[in-house]
This record gives C-alpha cells, sequence and structure tokens, in this order.
C-alpha cells in the first residue's frame, strides 16, 4: 500500500510537490539557524516588512534576532560571484508582527532564490515556478509582473526629491489615481507628466495589450529596456507553457533602494491576500557587499493554511470496540489488518465523544461484527 | 455576485442612493427590519451594513469585495487595499480644536486628545512637536472642557458640536470624503465588475459635482 495523501493539508502536500519541481531545475535546499545577529536587520530595516523583530542576548553577549527573513542570511552567507550562480530553495518560518493582533506570528515560507549572475533567462525561470507553483494550490490563480524600471524611467526626468518620490509611489501603489495627480501637481510637475503618472495605476490586465498601452509611453532607453525585457520574458513563458495566467501591473512596486527590474506577486481566488511574493534585488544585494544580482519568491503557507476545504465526513473509516476480556493479540491483528488496506482505524473500549468513525466493529470471538453507527447529535445516549 | 460593504447611517444612505441610480439598486434594503445583508441577484449585488469603522477590515479580509468608507478611517489603520475613487460625499475636514482663548504653551508636551491616534501623531511628528495621546472613544469635546486635554484632534462637519461646546477650531489639516476601495484578490479576479462599476461611479460622481 502507497502513502495516503489525502490526509495532508493542501500546504503540506504543494510542500512536497514543490520541492520536487525545485529540485527538478536544479536547486538545493538550505537550512539555516533560526537566529541571526541583529545587526543584519537594524542596518537594513527598509528591506523587511515590519520594524519590528523578537530579539535576545545570548549567553555570550552577542545581540540575537528570531529571523524575520530569510532573503538577507542567504545573501549574506552567500560566496557567489557575476561569474557562478547560486541556486537555492528553502522551507522556514520567519517571526514577523501582525499589525491587527499587535502580536508576534510564527510564520511559515517556502521560497527560492538565484543569486550571482542574473540574467533575463534566470528571471524567466524563476517566473516560471512562480507559475509553477501557485498552480498546485488551484486553478483559480493569477501572477502579476512588473517591471519596477518601467515606473523609475518615467520618474527619472521628473527631479523629484526622496519625500516627493516615495508619496507618489505610495499613491501608484493603491491605485489612487485622483490622490496621485493632485500629489503630481503639487510637486510641480507639468502637465503631460502628471498624466502619464495617473496612467500608471491603469495599466493592467492581460499581458499582450496592456505591454502594447504601456509601449506607447515609453520616453527614453529605460523605459524602451524595461519594454523589451518584459516582451522577452513573455515569449519565454509562452514556450513553457506557464504564461495563460499572467497579468501586468504597472502599480505593483516595492521599495525602489532594494529592488529593481522586475517584480511579481501571486493570487489565488480564495484568499484575500497575495499568498506569493518576489522580484530582482541587485540593490540589496550590493548593500551587502556583495557583486553579483539576486532574484526570488517566497510562498506565505501559512497563508495557504486559510484555504477553504471541504468537510470531512469522518475522522477514521473503521472503529473496532473491545472489552475487558478482549485478547490482545487478536485486537492488533485486526487493527493491523484494516490499517494495511489503507484505512484509518481506531481500537477504543468505547465510542469518544466528538468522534466520527464510518463503521463500528465489535471484536468478538476473534471476528468483527459491525454495529450500526449512532446519528450525529446522539453521541450522549 | 459582488459584496459591497456600506457604513450604516446617513453616508451609507447617500451612497446607496448613488449606487442605486446607476443600476445597482437593491429595494429590500428599504424594508424595515434588522437585517444587514441584502441582495438582489438581478444585478447580482449583495449589501452588507456594517460599522463604518469596520468597512475596510471586511474589505481587507475579503469578506466584501468592494466598500464605501472615509478617508479619515484609510488614513488611522492603512489597511492593504485599492483605493480607487474619491466619491465626494459625506465631506468634512481633521481639525484641531481647543477651549476658546486656549493659548498653547510650547514649553511642555501638549495633551491630545482624540479618537485617531496615528493621524494625530503624525500631523505633529510632522511638525516635531512632542505629544501626549489621550485615546477617547466618543464625546471628544468633553476632554479640553474638563481638562482632560489641551487639544483634540477630530472631525468636523458643521462645527456645531465645536461652537455648541464653546470650543474653536485653531487649525484644518486634512480633508475628508468617502472613498471608494477594493480588495486586492477581488480587483484582480472580479475586475471587469469592479471596473465598470468605477466608471459608472466616476461619471456619476462628475455629474453631480457640475
Amino acid at each position: 500500500m502507497g502513502l495516503r495523501t489525502d490526509m495532508l493539508r493542501p500546504e503540506e502536500l504543494a510542500t512536497l510537490k514543490l520541492r520536487g519541481i525545485y529540485e527538478q531545475y536544479g536547486y538545493k535546499k538550505y537550512r539555516m539557524g533560526r537566529f541571526e545577529e541583529y545587526s543584519l536587520y537594524a542596518k537594513n530595516q527598509s528591506f523587511l516588512a515590519s520594524e519590528n523583530i523578537i530579539t535576545f542576548t545570548d549567553l555570550d553577549g552577542k545581540l540575537l534576532a528570531l529571523k524575520p527573513d530569510v532573503t538577507l542570511s542567504i545573501i549574506k552567507n552567500s560566496q557567489t560571484s557575476r561569474q557562478s550562480r547560486e541556486k537555492l530553495y528553502y522551507i522556514e518560518s520567519v517571526y514577523r508582527e501582525n499589525k491587527e493582533s499587535h502580536t508576534y506570528r510564527e510564520i511559515s515560507q517556502m521560497g527560492l532564490e538565484i543569486l550571482g549572475d542574473v540574467d533575463l533567462y534566470a528571471v524567466t525561470e524563476v517566473l516560471t515556478l512562480a507559475e509553477r507553483s501557485l498552480a498546485q494550490f488551484s486553478d483559480q490563480y493569477l501572477l502579476e509582473i512588473s517591471n519596477m524600471d518601467f515606473v523609475t524611467g518615467l520618474m527619472e526626468d521628473m527631479e523629484l526629491d526622496d519625500r516627493k518620490t516615495q508619496e507618489l509611489l505610495s499613491l501608484i501603489r493603491s491605485k489612487n489615481v485622483f490622490e496621485l495627480k493632485n500629489a503630481a501637481q503639487a510637486a510641480r510637475l507639468s502637465r503631460r507628466e502628471c498624466d502619464d503618472l495617473g496612467v500608471l495605476p491603469t495599466l493592467y490586465g492581460a499581458f499582450p495589450q496592456t505591454l502594447k498601452k504601456a509601449k506607447k509611453m515609453v520616453k527614453n532607453r529605460t523605459m524602451e529596456r524595461a519594454i523589451g525585457d518584459l516582451e522577452r520574458i513573455y515569449a519565454g513563458m509562452k514556450a513553457a507553457g506557464t504564461a495563460k495566467k499572467l497579468q501586468l501591473d504597472f502599480s505593483l512596486l516595492n521599495d525602489i533602494d532594494y529592488y529593481n527590474g522586475i517584480i511579481f506577486q501571486g493570487y489565488l481566488e480564495q484568499l484575500p491576500r497575495n499568498v506569493l511574493a518576489g522580484g530582482q534585488y541587485d540593490g540589496m544585494v550590493k548593500k551587502l557587499g556583495k557583486d553579483c544580482g539576486g532574484i526570488g519568491f517566497a510562498v506565505y503557507l501559512s497563508e495557504m493554511g486559510r484555504m477553504p476545504l471541504p468537510a470531512r465526513k469522518w475522522d477514521v473509516e473503521a472503529m473496532i470496540l473491545y472489552g475487558e476480556d478482549t485478547d490482545m493479540k487478536e485486537l492488533t491483528a485486526q487493527v493491523q489488518k484494516l490499517t494495511r488496506k489503507g484505512l484509518r482505524v481506531r481500537a477504543e473500549r468505547s465510542v469518544p465523544p466528538q468522534m466520527r468513525a464510518e463503521t463500528v466493529y465489535r471484536l468478538e470471538n476473534g471476528a468483527l461484527k459491525q454495529i450500526p453507527v449512532k446519528e450525529e447529535g446522539s453521541d450522549d445516549a | 455576485m459582488l459584496n459591497i460593504a456600506l457604513p450604516k447611517g446617513r453616508l451609507g444612505d447617500q451612497v446607496y442612493e448613488l449606487l442605486s441610480s446607476i443600476g445597482y439598486d437593491c429595494k429590500s434594503i428599504y424594508e424595515q427590519n434588522r437585517k444587514l445583508i441584502f441582495e438582489n441577484p438581478k444585478n447580482n449585488v449583495r449589501y452588507l451594513l456594517v460599522k463604518p469603522s469596520d468597512v475596510a477590515i471586511y474589505v481587507e479580509h475579503h469578506a466584501a469585495d468592494v466598500g464605501i468608507v472615509g478617508r479619515d478611517i484609510l488614513l488611522e489603520n492603512r489597511p492593504d487595499v485599492y483605493e480607487l475613487l474619491d466619491l465626494g460625499l459625506g465631506k468634512c475636514r481633521m481639525c484641531v480644536a481647543a477651549r476658546s482663548g486656549y493659548i498653547e504653551d510650547k514649553d511642555r508636551p501638549l495633551r491630545v486628545a482624540t479618537k485617531f491616534v496615528n493621524i494625530a501623531k503624525q500631523y505633529y511628528a510632522d511638525q516635531n512637536r512632542d505629544i501626549d495621546i489621550i485615546k477617547l472613544n466618543g464625546s471628544i469635546e468633553l476632554a479640553p472642557i474638563l481638562g482632560l486635554s489641551d487639544v483634540i484632534v477630530d472631525i468636523v462637519e458643521s462645527g456645531n458640536t465645536i461652537r455648541e461646546n464653546d470650543l474653536r477650531v485653531i487649525e484644518e489639516f486634512l480633508p475628508i470624503s468617502a472613498r471608494f476601495i477594493a480588495n486586492k484578490t477581488s480587483f484582480k479576479f472580479q475586475n471587469q465588475i469592479i471596473r465598470e462599476m468605477v466608471e459608472k461611479l466616476t461619471d456619476a460622481v462628475k455629474e453631480q459635482n457640475i
């Protein structure tokens, strides 16, 4: 009898499948410790989702933190250069603040990174794997892509200070066209520039059509190259058969100090937030003193755990009731026989409350005799 | 079926009128009862009546696909949603108010009573002013009268409550109005329906302003 996988939760099953896929593409599993020196995070706070980190002093006096993020540790420990390429995947817990309940939470993540020589092929491969990862969870999914260089290229000639840039980016991110135009006007941008910015949040939808619209906005080399890259990536993903659920969304933006180029997010129809996020983070790699590129993504397994599941009818398929004088040898043999058939079996003296068994047997004279199952709600009878 | 979170109260009534005028009506909402969900399968809409400050929570968590919420609540709680349109309804201002005749002593931290802790903190942080926040949930105007705080930060619509309690507005710093928001997942998977709604609303809002 093979392994029964129907007892696994969807995220557990997907973890196994994803490992298989990532290994097929030559990624190596990477395992790390739970702790990291706090200074790594203190220096790179805006790379993290939240400033709050669980810290403690180790016995030797070092200030450590429970990892709020995996990527930083991977970059820090990497020995790669531009000439080589390191391909890794991981399944780890991270500890982050839950803003709503204002408490810390342990979050389970699975992710994948390429460090070193990140060319267009590497980007396409990572996107393909992101798409295939989403497909493991549901048929109703979307992978949204943007090229941040397109947006930074558009803002290149606007001569905005840091604060204003951040304000405009945040408004683009929330697709707030009205407020975005107001803020652009307040920054004394020309009418044309205000209109261009106002179009960004609406550049959303199916890949080819949206790309066509974006192409018309190209103003300089940076933007031209951004569009060219997207075109080639799309062609690559089409060849891999992973382009069907791709969407372009130019309002998708990350912190421009750390991220550049391609960024992406994955959504499942049943879940309120994105369940996958990733992108190129050359800026972060440079900040940590390495001369190479980086790209990767994380799948939020904890978030996946909220997927609605079909209600289970039974807790076990078979329950064997036995008495004081039952022969243990016979009982064990019967349990063994049923489990060999692939059934879930419980041997009990009486039916435990809140326990639903498909069939209930009584062991009498070495043989199993089926007895009628009580209707639900009559447990206490 | 699109789930729309409507804030209970006057703003919700105004928004419903607006939505109903552009083809999203649901007559059963006028029935006098305590129901909180009303749907019209013909128009493919379901209205959920929720507390105004909870609208963004319903939308962020995907219990509603879209919703209508005041800008004050968006700025205070910063939910992770798309803010698609300014409906221009429920206009008011976020203000600082104090007792008439109040003179600020800049040599000590300012005591600020408010429902909007984050907005108040941000406002004073921008001015580098040290403050003590006193979080209240209602009848904010009482605080300066009883000496609980020096000033209050609150929404002012007509200014009647402020005047009747012998307070005056010192500064208006944020214009507020109702915003049309959407859950990020819904925006992607029900894009056609939501886009159409936003377009119709945009036209209706323009018409109203003329």
